[in-house]
Formats: C-alpha cells, structure tokens, sequence
C-alpha cells in the first residue's frame, strides 16, 4: 500500500479541492447534450434533479478518495450511484465509465496552472493508479448493473402473471413472446441481488 | 482550463459525447432496451385496423403503403378540425420552457427531446410546414419541416417516449397537455400501421373475451374462486363473490392484473374481504372482467369500442351504479371520457351508499365510484373493525398514479385510508406527490420487457425519492392505487431501491380489517407470518 501521508503534490491538490470537483463535475456533465448538461448543473433541488445531485453529491467522496485514499464502503456506495444511473442511459459500457478518466486532465491542468509545470512523478502515478482503479471498480459496478437488470427482468415477467401459473399448477414460464415462452424463468432466481464490492487487492483505499 | 491541454476524448480515443444535434435532424437509433415492439399482424386484423403486417423499428423498411404521407397529412387536417384543443396545442405554445425539465423521461435519460416542449415540436414542425402560411412559404424561418420517413421514425420514437402522464400539463401556463399530442401522434402513426404489441395486443383481447389476456368466462371464474378459495384459507371466512348475478345493485369492475399478477392479488383479496364484510350486494361481470382500456394509448375510437362493454354489463346485469377499483388509466377513461363516448347512463342511479347513505354527487353523471371513496367513506362513519397493527411489519409511503391524482383529484382519500390502516405512513417531498407526482416511467403501453432501460430511465425521479424516505424514515412499502404501477413498480424500485416493495391500498386495507367469524390471523394477505400480539408484547 502507497504511502498515503501528506505529499506536496497531495496537499496542493488538497487546498484546491473544491475547484477540481467543480471542473470535473463541469466536464462529466458536458458528456450529456448541451441543453441537459446546463440543468444538471443548475438545477439544485435533488427531486427535480436527481441525476446531477447524485453526482454533485458522490464526486466530493471519490475526490478524498483520489487524494488521500479512504474506505472503500463509501466509496463504492457513491460511485454506485452514479454508475446505475449511467448504466441506463444512452451510454455505451466505455462511455458510462469514461467520466472517470475525465480527472486525470483537470488535475494535470490545475498542477499546471498552480505552476507544478513538473510535479513529482511518484505523487503523480499514485493519483493515476488510484484513478484508474476508481475506474476498474467503477466498470465492476456496471456490469453488476447490468446482470441486476436481467435478472430483475426476468423476476418482472414471472409476477405478472404468478397467479395464473399458481392456479394451474405450473411454476413459472417465460412469458416474452419474443423468446416464446423459453423457460428461462424455470430456473431458481437469486433474491434480491446483492451488490458485493470488489475485493482486489490492487485497490489502494484503506479497508476498514 | 489551458488550451493546450489534451481534450479528454482524445485521451480516450473514444466518443464519451453525443455528437451535439439540431433538433430538426430527426435520425433516431433503435438500440435494444429502449424501445417496443411492434404489433402483431394478427392484432391489426382482429381489430380491423391499417396495414398488418410484419416489421420492426430497427427495420430500415417500414413497409408503409405507397401514400403514408398523404394519410398522415389527411389524418392530420382531421384532427385539427375536430378537436379544438389540438390545434390550440398547435398554436398558443410560447416555448418559454416551463415544462422543460418536468417530464420525468427527460430527468432521467437527459435527452432534449424528451423535453415536452420538443416532443410536441415534433409534431408541431410538420403542422407549420403543412397547415400554416408562414410554414409553406418561410420553412426554415417558422420551424417548419417537411414530413419524411426519418420524421415518422422520429415520432414512433419519441410518442412511445411518453407515459402520456399530464406533468408537463400542470406547468404549462397555457395549459398545453402535451400528453394529448403524443396521443394524436400516436393515432396518427396508428393510420398507417406504427403500433406496439404491448398495446394492441391487450387492446385485441379485451375486444374479444373482455380483458388483457384474453380469459374466457370460466377462465375468469375459476381465477375469482381461486381468490375466494384462498381468503378462505387465510382468514377463516369464506366470502360471496358473484358473477354475472342479475339484479345486484352493484357492479364492481377490477383491472384484470387483480387476478393473474403480483402484487395486484392480494388488493383483490383485501377489496373482496371489505365488500363481504359489510355486507354490499355486488356482481362481478364476466364480460367486463377489465376496468384497463389500452384503447386510450391507440386512439379516441379505440377508447370507445374498449369502453362500451362497461355500460352495457351495467344495463344487461340491471345494476343500479358501478363500483371501480385501483385502477390508473381506467379511471382516467372512466371519469374523462366514458360520460360522452358510451353515455349517457341514464339506466343507472345516482350512486349511493347502502352501507352509510352518502351520496356520490361527484360521480352523478358517469355513475361511477371509486373504491378509495367507497372505502374512505366507510372508514369515516366507523363501519369497518381495524387492527392497524397487522401492517405494523410495513412502514408505507404513497405513490400518487398520475391518472387518479392529475385526471381526477383524487388525492386525499387513499392517504386518509392508510392513515387509518397503518401505523407507520411517511409522504415522499411536496414537489414529488399530489398533482406533481412523478410517473412510474412505464404508463400508457410503455410497460413491456424489451423496454426495460428506457423504463428504468424514465422511473428514475419515482425511485429517487423513494430512496429519499427509506433512507430517512426506512419506508419498505410502496402503496399506490394504479395496476400498471403494480406491474411495473416493483422492477423499477429493485434496481434504483433494492429492499422496498409495492402494495395496493386495499391489500393493507385487507390485512387490517377485522372479519367477523374470523380465525386468528397467522399472515397477512402475502402468507408472510405475523408476530403473534403476545411477542410483540414481551419483545
Ligand atoms: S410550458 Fe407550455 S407554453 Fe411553455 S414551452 Fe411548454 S408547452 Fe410551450
Ligand atoms: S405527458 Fe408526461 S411523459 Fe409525456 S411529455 Fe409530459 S411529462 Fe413527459
């Protein structure tokens, strides 16, 4: 495990933290259209915007996390968030994820900026390693997704018609024409799927 | 930001933007998972409508007849000329952007034309080009656009986009019901042959047996005795639940998810259990065995034709007014249309309670009322025994269904029954229930499988307040008085909210209401076990 004690390219990240949110925020919201991306942003009731106040709320997480490790739990709850919404959205599996990766430029253009034009290459791989493991989990998160969603859909087709099936003695069956009634349903179903957080021992978080 | 820094993408050497779009290019993509179906030409033949025949949206062959623009142009002067709020819609729209951000599809899925204003822009761009001056000569300058095969496939898109829940609706400050422009759109697509199966196949059946799956007469009774059956086993009682009975003086009309699917079950079990209890001479109908009229997502003939059986049950059962359940969009049909499409029903009384003597003046002209009414109406003059105490395992919040709260105000009565049903009742933020209420995501057809992500899109808003009061107050009970959200709820609230469920108002209802001759009640209605009272106490 890295050293994760205060290093100067940490901390003057650390005193700029509220601005590398902002930016990153700012650039993931532009992966919408033009128009969604100024309501995301602007929009700051979490009913009536709850897909830019989860993300609002869950970067400040993964930013602590990127900068001075932290636990996974949550972690792994506020990038969860974030991915299950993007999951469902008209993203491919790169770009739900990519918005991760997003973070390496802000922060090169603030070290820049803040006139570490050469900053320490050691404190710099840190930051990409752990950027690129938030990344990882965040593809683990997504594929869970997408199996909940299956099996979730499959749960779906057996309640809508279980009574019928219950009267007749039947125990399940299909019931999407477009597979014709395959049987798939027949298998024994998980309950209520459980997410499990990565376990790898690559991640650098600080387990609990 | 610098501007020599490397942009993000091409760091990435990948697309992570939508390639950014005027709104007039109207290619659309058929991906997997956010859209429906279409409908059997079985379907289209039994219900005698335009060219059955086999295709798909993704198909890049429609297979449309030779002159589809000429039918949609013709369906279109139609329109306008005999409903007047569709040429208004067409007219007054401001574009000040109040609906903007209402729909729940564009909340969730951040897609601008889910936005309602432009999802009646759609539309609205072919009525300039066609049926207004500035719009035939001036195209580009009045935001007119020609209608082409692209523009069609557009529209198949975006009206199967909308859950026609009315949001939008009660922003709007001209009152513009964008709802009912996707449905123009929708008849429109229908004259050529665009339509979903999950709509017209139900909409097939119920022409034919009278309900969504197509259950014959002893296919219905052997479900209703099956309920019966049952409830017996349950609570000891054994409830009288007749059919087709001639004579009874009221005709009670469920949607026929109550019968075949969970969790709509068990609001059966608990609206038979009151209906016993007090005693109500009621009769099922074996024909009008569905409250559910898909025809309201086809088309205003489609409404009528579903409907029409309702009344002439009533009329061939001598009924004298007619009881409805938890339905959604059959009330919207019910209360907004059945009066002038299938009325008068001068044939019926004026709906009074036997049990209290209330009178239903709301419901003087359709004759029909709601059992959230009924049954807010008994719980009132003291007439049902309660132990809310029985739902005590339940901390429960409500879901108004767009069409109960937008279409007919019935808002306070379902909560006043859970209030006095359960224990433990916690309303979700102001700006997300009542006339605000967020949809499912899957109203109006949109229900089906293969829809599943857009559905999950769509119900997004629903399902992050519903986070919102598990979190808070640990509701793991979702009550709403809609089937559709019955059907569709429990999936949405699996993926957003894992570990809440989904009730009818009536199940809770059930599961409180003490019977008369009843055994000790082991479970609720779910045959979950209860904790007996005497652990409870020494817990
Ligand atoms: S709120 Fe009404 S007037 Fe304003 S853009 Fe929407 S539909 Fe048009
Ligand atoms: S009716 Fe509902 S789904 Fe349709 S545009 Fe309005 S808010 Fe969206």
């Amino acid at each position: 495990m890295e050293d994760q004690g205060a290093h100067p390219v940490m901390e003057a990240l650390a005193a700029k933290r509220s601005a590398i949110i902002q930016e990153w925020l700012a650039r993931t919201f532009h992966t919408y259209p033009e128009h969604t991306a100024r309501f995301l942003l602007q929009e700051t009731d979490p009913f009536r915007n709850p897909v830019g106040s989860t993300l609002t709320a869950a970067f400040p997480v993964l930013i602590d996390a990127v900068l001075g490790g932290a636990d996974a739990a949550p972690v792994t709850g506020a990038l969860d968030g974030i991915v299950r919404i993007r999951a469902v959205q008209d993203f491919t599996a790169a770009q739900a994820v990519a918005f991760i990766f997003l973070l390496k430029p802000v922060i090169r253009d603030l070290l820049k900026n803040a006139g570490q034009a050469a900053p320490d290459r050691d404190a710099l791989a840190v930051l990409e390693r752990r950027i690129d493991e938030l990344a990882l989990l965040a593809f683990d998160l997504f594929m869970k997704c997408r199996e909940r969603l299956y099996e979730i859909r499959v749960r779906e087709a057996r309640r809508r018609v279980k009574i019928l099936l219950k009267r007749r003695g039947v125990e399940g069956r299909n019931a999407d024409p477009e597979n014709g009634g395959n049987g798939e349903a027949n298998r024994p179903i998980p309950d209520s799927p459980v997410l499990r957080f990565p376990d790898s021992p690559t991640l650098g978080w600080k387990r609990p | 930001m610098a501007e020599q820094t490397p942009k993000p993408e091409q760091l990435l050497q990948i697309d992570y933007r939508p390639p950014a779009k005027d709104w007039r290019d109207p290619t659309v993509e058929f991906r997997k998972g956010v859209f429906c179906y279409s409908a059997a030409p079985k379907n289209l033949e039994y219900l005698g409508l335009p060219n059955p025949r086999k295709w798909q949206p993704y198909d890049e062959d429609w297979k449309l007849p030779p002159n589809w623009k000429q039918i949609i142009l013709e369906g279109m002067r139609d329109r306008l000329q005999k409903f007047r709020s569709f040429r208004l819609f067409m007219d007054i729209c401001v574009r000040c952007g109040a609906c903007a951000d209402k729909c729940h599809f564009y909340i969730g899925s951040g897609d601008p034309k889910n936005m309602p204003v432009l999802r009646a822009e759609l539309l609205r761009s072919v009525y300039r080009r066609y049926f207004t001056l500035a719009g035939r000569l001036f195209p580009a300058l009045a935001g007119a656009r020609d209608l082409t095969l692209q523009v069609l496939k557009e529209w198949f898109y975006y009206f199967y986009q909308c859950t026609e829940c009315r949001r939008c609706s009660v922003f709007c400050p001209y009152g513009i019901d964008t709802a009912e422009v996707s449905m123009i759109g929708r008849e429109l697509l229908t004259l050529v042959g665009c339509n979903i199966n999950w709509v017209l196949e139900p909409v097939a059946n119920s022409y034919r047996t009278g309900n969504h799956l197509g259950i014959q007469p002893h296919g219905f009774k052997d479900s209703i005795e099956f309920a019966v059956d049952e409830l017996a086993e349950i609570t000891g009682v054994r409830v009288e639940a007749p059919i087709n009975k001639k004579g009874a003086e009221v005709l009670l009309l469920v949607p026929s998810a109550d019968y075949f699917g969970t969790p709509h079950y068990f609001t059966l079990l608990g609206t038979l259990m009151v209906l016993h209890e007090i005693g109500l001479d009621y009769t099922f109908s074996a024909f009008a065995s569905e409250g559910g009229n898909f025809g309201l997502f086809t088309s205003h003939e489609m409404i009528k034709r579903i409907n029409a059986k309702i009344y002439e049950e009533a009329k061939r059962l001598k009924v004298k007014w007619i009881l409805g359940a938890e339905c959604g969009h059959m009330w919207r049909v019910l209360h907004q249309y059945m009066d002038t499409m299938n009325g008068p029903a001068d044939f019926l009384e004026e709906p009074v309670s036997p049990i209290t003597g209330t009178r239903f003046e709301n419901a003087k002209s359709t004759r029909t009322v709601h059992i959230c009414e009924f049954t807010a109406d008994l719980i009132h003059h003291r007439k049902l025994a309660l132990d809310a105490s029985r739902n005590d395992h339940w901390t429960v919040t409500f879901h108004d269904s767009c069409n109960p709260s937008r279409a007919m105000g019935l808002i306070e009565e379902p909560r006043y029954i859970l209030k006095n049903v359960c224990n433990h009742f916690h309303e979700m933020p102001e700006s997300t229930i009542r006339e605000q209420t967020f949809c499912c995501g899957s109203g109006s057809g949109l229900g089906t499988d293969e829809n599943f992500e857009m559905r999950m899109r769509g119900g997004f808003p629903r399902a992050n307040a519903v986070k919102y009061v598990r979190d808070r107050f640990g509701v793991n009970l979702l009550a709403c008085i809609c089937a559709i959200d019955k059907a569709t709820l429990p999936a949405l609230l699996e993926y957003w909210v894992p570990g809440v469920e989904v009730a009818g108002v009536h199940e809770l209802v059930g599961n409180a209401l003490i019977m008369k001759g009843e055994k000790e009640r082991g479970t609720d209605l779910r045959g979950e076990a209860l904790t007996p009272k005497e652990e409870l106490v020494h817990a």
